[in-house]
């Protein structure tokens, strides 16, 4: 006890020593000193042990002891909890702990116990070196985005170029796949969404906003013209009037409506990173205040998670299909692969720039067929030059039914498959043979709804019947976008299920996927998300637009 | 490991159990009530329980805090919401945003953030978390940031996270918020609670910025998706969240499903709804209820537009904002001085309507109008109409809610019906539509 009392006395110590050696480093932080007049005590809350800090114009007077009247208390319940807190390598699991349980308290003004804090926390951040020079007076930085991670570069505190990052020698070897006879490896640098390369213009669009605005006829006191909004103008008002005004209405909202009546939502595809993204500083505000929060339809997946889902489940992928080993298998199996609504050329889903364009230019080197069924000759067709079949937007699941009827009269499915790892198939089969409505699903028969010649969809489902096929069916080949949101998408991505489902779905050569789902790295890395290692539960009650 | 799971917010818990269905935003705040259905992801039948606004004992919404733009554009028939934000039982609303936007303009208050080139960050590339699992096994290699404030933040703009934390001061929650740590504090105790430290010093990140994760052995791959299914085995890839409680049999063999299997007549649908004509218990070819068969509107309106998810913009990602995607003209073209969105015709239907490459026309149906500029194309079969989805802007040329958009809004004319009842859903990539040229001057 004794030993820890005598720590807790040398890192109090040290602290002040650090605080004027930061000072006289760093002229940023010693102007910051001038900011607040204030003295801060941090002590033991029995008051056997405790140093105080009295900031006065830049200047720092630190006196061992009990300060009679501080503005700002720190206090810990013993010097052993103050002794791990206090340094910078602290377990920070076990600071919350600590603060839950009332072991390390705060008091003051929120402004003077804020600043402390930060001042505290900025002894070990004040003039820290980051980023590559590059010469010319000219910095490497890095950063990321929705498009992929960024080379910022910087010169007189402007960005004159952002690029895609490129690796060096000293960055991890990539992977090799080998497959008939071939070798296949990544070129060693990132890609980027076309999105990406606008990020400079954007951060110094003219539509930025410089300044907390209000409307002009707004008045939080008075008059406050809600029909207005839209139309009427606004006026730069300061920092302090703004937050002072939305905190106020927070409160006044509180006070006289009870929980509930505040709204929040976000925009999600923000901008990147853990810390500042509308799943995390968001998240954590609006919870402490209280709010309404919005609850998102899966937007880019609805036919999946209200249709598909029901078939085989994968309720945490939202009724999509699982997604590993699928790049290497195509490479070494598949002889087909059918692009349905589906152009990861244009939209890979998202957040993966062009990084699988490499692997179905690989497919096309080994001399894979492709087929693409989209109403619109979509980029990746013509990327791929494989055979386009163009029906009526929202007709698509007729196609599927005729393959179906195909497949059964011409038997071309996996029936040992179909009875050993399904359920329901002949129930189906009758609706599809007609049984069921008189309507035999033919070929014939789906013409009439798509426009697509009969001729071709059964010359389609007798390829795909005989050979080992890929489906590709939404943008990252399976999931997002496409077909699956129409008004008949919850039926067209159930029927890609089931028609997978025939064929033998993880049979060598047989799967889901369009390249853009999965390259071989690696799964067991630990680096949290944006929405983290939870449940995704939480974060799907996000909006995802 | 020295942080929560999901960072910085889990350690607060919001305690207003009420909810608003995004699709239903304008009604809830126009007609006082709505219902739907959760987005519920651990159990098949997750999706099933219906809710209500507003919530038992709870006040219809008063003040909206938004974060950002894009509703307006990428919410099925956009002037819902427009209509919305002018009503005024909503008395007030903030927007916290790094541009003017389309939605933007619709706030009482404007609090100006910064980009994240502005401020301290971290993360890896497309690594969405629960959101899409493993969903950084689309690129060549993982690659994690460290999000460098590369600049000032602009003007007076500020980072989200300051922000928050300037709110918090004046609810007496800053350190609650904070827990004392700094934006650059928080990306340090990120990196501490993942794998980074065996790879990377600190020190070598802060400098470099990035880290590349080794690819793994060939022998530590991970097996191909459904091999152990059609196998016969336990389940054998990594997954990072297992749901135990949903195997019917044995713990890792079998799908999700009642039965363990794929199965062609749903069980789950049986219980729930088996005679629902939306969604029968088998999959069915049931016509669209916005198509050809749908007779009185076809004859009206044609022409059936396609509206995917764009392909040089992120939803309204860098569209707009004098972004040099604009010159694209797959994406805008510039007509006298003004960057108008593309919709693509067939030729035949174009030349039916004395329409050629670059004009501007109207788009419309009963919910609205858009000016687009057309690319006449073969692309397309005749019937067909392709727009990418949302523009960043909204630009009505009179009363907003009520009139033609100039910036190329395709969501004003999309439907806001879900696609069954029985859903909290929207068919955002199709609806009909009618075409003409445009004449007037603007």
């Amino acid at each position: 006890m004794r030993f820890a009392n005598i720590k807790f006395r040398i890192l109090l110590f040290a602290a002040a020593l650090l605080l004027r050696r930061t000072a006289r480093k760093y002229p940023l932080f010693k102007s910051r000193l001038k900011e607040k007049n204030f003295t801060a005590q941090i002590k033991i809350m029995d008051n056997s042990a405790g140093r105080y800090f009295t900031f006065s114009d830049g200047q720092i007077i630190s006196r061992s002891g009990i300060h009679s009247s501080p503005d700002v208390c720190m206090a810990f319940s013993d010097a052993a909890l103050a002794g791990r807190l206090l340094p910078p390598w602290r377990n920070q699991l076990e600071q919350l702990d600590a603060m839950k349980n009332f072991r390390l308290t705060l008091d003051g003004p929120e402004e003077l116990t804020s600043w402390f804090m930060e001042t505290l926390s900025q002894i070990f951040t004040a003039g820290i070196e980051y980023g590559i020079d590059v010469g010319n007076n000219t910095k490497r930085y890095v950063n990321n985005s929705n498009a992929g991670p960024l080379f910022v570069y910087v010169k007189d505190g402007k960005i004159i170029r952002i690029t895609p990052v490129e690796f060096d020698n000293s960055d991890a070897q990539s992977w090799t796949i080998e497959a008939r006879g071939k070798k296949f490896t990544p070129p060693r640098k990132c890609t980027l969404s076309p999105f990406g390369y606008a990020m400079k213009s954007t951060t110094y669009s003219p539509d930025r906003i410089l300044y907390p605005m209000k409307r002009v006829d707004f008045d939080p006191n008075g008059e406050r013209n809600c029909e207005n909004r839209g139309v009427s103008g606004y006026e730069r008002i300061t920092w302090d009037e703004a937050l002072d005004t939305v905190a106020n209405e927070i409160k006044r909202v509180k006070r006289d409506y009870g929980p509930g009546a505040i709204l929040t939502s976000t925009a999600s595809h923000h901008t990147w990173g853990n810390i500042g993204y509308y799943l995390s500083a968001h998240r954590r505000f609006t919870n402490a205040i209280g709010c309404t929060q919005v609850v998102a339809n899966p937007d880019s997946w609805e036919g999946w998670f209200w249709g598909a889902t029901h078939h085989w489940g994968n309720t945490m992928r939202l009724g999509g299909a699982e997604i590993y080993g699928t790049v290497e298998d195509a490479l070494k199996e598949c002889e087909m692969m059918v692009f349905w609504g589906s152009d990861p050329e244009s939209v890979p889903g998202a957040y993966s720039g062009f990084e699988s364009t490499i692997r179905r230019q690989w497919l096309k080197d080994l001399g894979v067929k492709t087929v693409h069924i989209n109403p619109y000759y979509d980029h990746t067709a013509a990327l791929m030059g494989g055979k386009w079949l163009a029906p009526r937007p929202d007709t698509g699941n007729a196609m599927s039914l005729a393959i179906a009827y195909v497949w059964i009269t011409e038997d071309l499915y996996d029936k040992e498959y179909v009875a050993s790892r399904t359920t329901g198939f002949d129930k189906w089969k009758d609706y599809i043979l007609g049984k069921e409505d008189g309507i035999p699903k033919t070929p014939e028969w789906q013409e009439k709804e798509t426009t697509v010649p009969a001729k071709d969809v059964r010359a389609l489902a007798r390829e795909w019947g005989t050979k080992k096929t890929y489906l590709g069916a939404g943008g990252p080949g399976n999931q997002e976008g496409g077909a699956c949101r129409n008004a008949t998408g919850l039926e067209w991505a159930r029927s890609m299920v089931c028609l997978m489902a025939m064929q033998g779905v993880g049979k060598p050569g047989i799967n889901f996927g369009n390249m853009t789902f999965a390259a071989p790295v690696d799964t067991r890395f630990y680096f949290p998300g944006y929405a983290g290692g939870e449940s995704p539960v939480i974060s799907k009650e996000q909006p995802r637009q | 490991m020295n942080v929560y799971q999901r960072m910085p917010h889990l350690p607060t818990v919001n305690t207003v159990l009420q909810k608003v269905p995004r699709l239903r935003i304008p009604e809830a705040i126009l007609d006082g009530h709505c219902e739907g259905y959760p987005n519920n992801t651990k159990t098949i039948e997750g999706q099933f329980f219906k809710f209500t606004y507003p919530a038992p004992g709870n006040a219809e919404i008063q003040m909206y805090y938004k974060y950002g733009g894009s509703y307006i554009s990428t919410m099925n028939d956009t002037n819902r919401y427009v209509k919305a934000y002018r009503s005024p039982k909503l008395s007030f609303v903030v927007n916290q945003s790094i541009w003017m936007e389309g939605e933007t303009k619709f706030a009482d208050i404007i609090l100006p953030a910064c980009t994240n080139f502005e401020r301290w960050d971290i993360g890896e590339t497309s690594n969405a978390g629960g959101y899409i699992i493993h969903n950084f096994v689309k690129l060549n290699h993982r690659i994690i940031t460290l999000q460098h404030k590369c600049i000032e933040p602009l003007g007076e703009s500020k980072s989200d996270y300051e922000i928050f934390l300037e709110l918090s001061k004046r609810l007496g929650l800053s350190a609650y918020f904070s827990e004392g740590s700094s934006e650059l504090d928080w990306c340090k105790r990120v990196y501490a609670a993942s794998d980074l430290p065996r790879g990377i010093s600190w020190k070598k990140f802060l400098k470099k910025g990035y880290y590349v994760v080794p690819a793994p052995k060939e022998e530590l791959r991970a097996p191909c998706a459904y091999r152990w299914f059609a196998e016969g085995r336990k389940k054998d890839l990594t997954e990072p969240i297992p749901l135990p409680a949903d195997y019917t049999e044995e713990y890792l063999k079998g799908l999700q499903t009642q039965s363990g299997k794929i199965e062609f007549e749903c069980s789950s649908l049986k219980r729930f709804d088996p005679d629902d004509p939306e969604r029968p218990t088998i999959s069915k070819y049931i016509p669209s209820w916005e198509g050809h068969h749908t007779t009185e509107l076809y004859k009206r309106y044609p022409l059936q537009l396609i509206s995917p998810h764009p392909r040089f913009s992120f939803h309204t990602h860098n569209d707009g904002k004098d972004s040099i995607i604009n010159d694209i003209e797959d994406h805008r073209v510039l007509i006298d001085g003004y960057y108008y969105w593309v919709i693509r015709l067939n030729t035949k239907d174009a030349e039916e309507r004395g329409i050629k490459q670059n004009d501007l026309v109207k788009v419309f149906n009963d919910r609205g109008a858009v000016i687009c500029a057309v690319h006449v194309t073969e692309r397309l079969p005749s019937g067909a109409v392709h727009s990418y989805s949302s523009s960043a802007l909204y630009d009505p040329v009179g009363e907003p809610g009520y009139s033609i958009d100039r910036a190329g809004n395709i969501n004003l004319l999309t439907p806001s019906r879900p696609i069954i009842k029985k859903s909290h859903s929207a068919a955002s990539n199709s609806c009909l539509v009618q075409i003409e040229k445009w004449k007037e001057p603007i």
